[in-house]
């Protein structure tokens, strides 16, 4: 894989920043309640690194993760899984679930899902939207899908090709009283890896 | 006597960006520079710059402090301060919540020559 450089990896985190300031509009609406979102780390791996990013930032005695996961297609290609730490999760979709009144209903738990997908998609469609209008790219988006498990599966093998690089991500997500953190990760193959650095440098050059 | 600005922001490519803006602007500038909260108060007592651009999308983890705490710092070491909050967060609250922290403007990231020029004709 093409190494990023220092000042590329960086100008990432400030395109990331910035769809994550447009995506925290959206959010606050789903959730209905004030949030503020923010990238406080990022960095491109191979696949199999992604357990140790996770474990660096991830929550302390935290082991189970759900995660919405979305296929994008465009130049710019691949799969997006946003994956919250189990407990945050149930926070985060405790607001939606107390926004839409159905606590107690018999598809609460359809619901809470639908309310992390909801999520998943605003940060996936934000982040990546951002970085396909750098490089006049168009993207499309599947719909996308949940699922729980541990930290070392957050990308299923299936989808691992030996081929891929990850752009990860620690996503801050800060209430007015509590701050939650989560990741989201762009597994792209590495053949990208000029596309990626033409949306770097896109920006750099836009300064 | 020249302009002294200071620019805490843990980004460089949005530190050489808003310098880029700013030497554009001003003839005569001092520009400072820090990459964290803490960095940044440093700097502010050291050099007492007539302007501070501040990032709002620091880390609020990884210990690069808290941004309530920072403009606290710089407020109660210079309680006419100028500062400007950088964000790219268009929520109304998130302006709202720059300025109840004592900022006097709020620019959506990244700044533009304009906006960087209302600032400085507003600020200075």
């Amino acid at each position: 894989m093409d190494k990023f450089k220092e000042l590329e990896l960086d100008a990432l985190r400030e395109i990331v920043n910035m769809g994550l300031g447009r995506a925290a509009v959206r959010a606050s609406e789903l959730l209905n309640t004030y949030v503020r979102l923010s990238a406080s780390a990022l960095d491109i791996m191979d696949a199999s690194g992604l357990s140790g990013f996770v474990a660096a930032h991830g929550v302390a005695d935290e082991s189970e993760y759900s995660v919405a996961r979305q296929f994008f297609m465009g130049r710019l290609k691949g799969v997006a899984m946003t994956a919250l730490p189990l407990s945050h999760g149930k926070y985060f979709s405790d607001m939606f679930v107390g926004q839409v009144d159905i606590a107690g209903h018999p598809d609460e738990k359809l619901l809470r899902q639908e309310a992390l997908l909801e999520m998943g998609n605003i940060l996936c469609s934000a982040c990546v939207g951002r970085m396909a209008e750098l490089i006049d790219d168009m993207v499309r988006y599947a719909p996308p899908s949940y699922y729980q498990c541990g930290h070392e599966s957050i990308i299923p093998e299936h989808l691992i090709t030996g081929n891929d690089m990850v752009l990860s991500l620690e996503v801050a997500f800060e209430f007015e009283d509590s701050v939650i953190t989560g990741f989201l990760f762009l597994m792209l193959d590495r053949g990208m890896s000029p596309l990626l650095k033409e949306t770097a440098n896109t920006f750099i050059n836009s300064l | 006597m020249p302009v002294k600005i200071l620019i805490i922001d843990d980004s460089m490519v949005a530190r050489m960006g808003l310098k880029n803006l700013l030497k554009r602007e001003l003839m005569d500038l001092k520009l400072t520079e820090a990459a964290d909260g803490p960095e940044g108060l440093t700097r502010f007592a050291e050099v007492r710059p007539h302007l501070t651009f501040l990032d709002l999308t620091m880390p609020v983890t990884g210990g690069t402090g808290d941004l309530a705490g920072i403009m606290a710092g710089i407020m109660e070491a210079d309680p006419g301060a100028m500062v400007v909050a950088l964000t790219p967060d268009t929520q109304h609250k998130t302006m709202e919540w720059a300025v109840s922290l004592g900022a006097k403007m709020v620019l959506i990231k990244p700044p533009s020559q304009e906006d960087i020029s209302k600032a400085l004709k507003e600020l200075l």
